[in-house]
């Protein structure tokens, strides 16, 4: 059942980069509180 | 069908930024994870066609692919959706679930029951396109291609338009995007190849 496992690992690796999108570094956080 | 349920999440994405793309993925193939313990318990279960390569099965998941089964589902995920993501989130979910039956429609031989466990023996559903593995690979891929680009679209503003120092954040969104794009690709080779 190779299905499982590979829906879980796009779940997953589509999940986090998705997750990513959007997100400030922690240096531009620190300009925009300067 | 596996990849195409993907290029559905992606689309869907683009429109509900508030859901984790995480959430609408696994709904999408929510019908076929709960298919998998009963797969192994053997409630449910595949006649191969031939080598039961891409489409070469009639899959008889009387309890999960039933269409009185999958509203059920449909129903139980959005309720669990509602409290992180609201009543538009659980609508959202509740209907991403059920897309799963209603593309799996087009694709399955008729072995789709209406009633779960096929009471009353009805007639089973599908219009059966994996008959036509041409065309049911290129309906997969335009639904991928049709959810990349919108997902991208949408990774693009999301990451902020408004500043030119957030140019590095319009360059990681658009590799996140065409990654994803990519993997949503590779889901098809892999269920055409039938290594998935």
């Amino acid at each position: 059942m190779n299905f499982i496992i590979f829906t879980l690992l796009f779940v997953v690796l589509c999940g986090w980069l998705d997750s990513r999108i959007g997100r400030k570094s922690s240096q531009q956080q620190m300009e925009e509180e300067k | 069908m596996f990849a195409g349920h993907f290029g559905l999440a992606a689309a869907v994405k683009s429109r509900e930024v508030q859901i984790p793309l995480w959430a609408l993925m696994l709904s999408t193939q929510l019908l076929d994870v709960l298919f998998v313990p009963l797969y192994l318990m053997h409630i449910e279960t595949i006649d191969p066609i031939g080598n039961g390569g891409y489409g070469l099965g009639v899959i008889h998941a009387n309890y999960t692919h039933s269409l009185i089964g999958a509203l059920v589902i449909a129903v139980c995920a959005g309720l669990l959706a509602w409290r992180p993501w609201g009543r538009r989130g659980m609508l959202v979910i509740a209907a991403v679930v059920f897309s799963h039956w209603l593309l799996d429609l087009l694709v399955h031989r008729a072995d789709l029951p209406i009633l779960p466990g096929n009471l009353g023996n009805l007639p089973l559903l599908g219009f059966g396109l994996w008959a036509f593995p041409v065309v049911s690979i290129v309906l997969e891929g335009a639904l991928i291609a049709v959810g990349a680009v919108l997902y991208i679209t949408s990774a693009w503003s999301r990451s902020g338009a408004s500043s030119p120092r957030q140019r590095s954040n319009h360059t990681s969104a658009i590799i996140a995007g065409v990654v994803i794009s990519l993997l949503l690709v590779l889901s098809l080779v892999t269920d055409v190849l039938g290594v998935g």
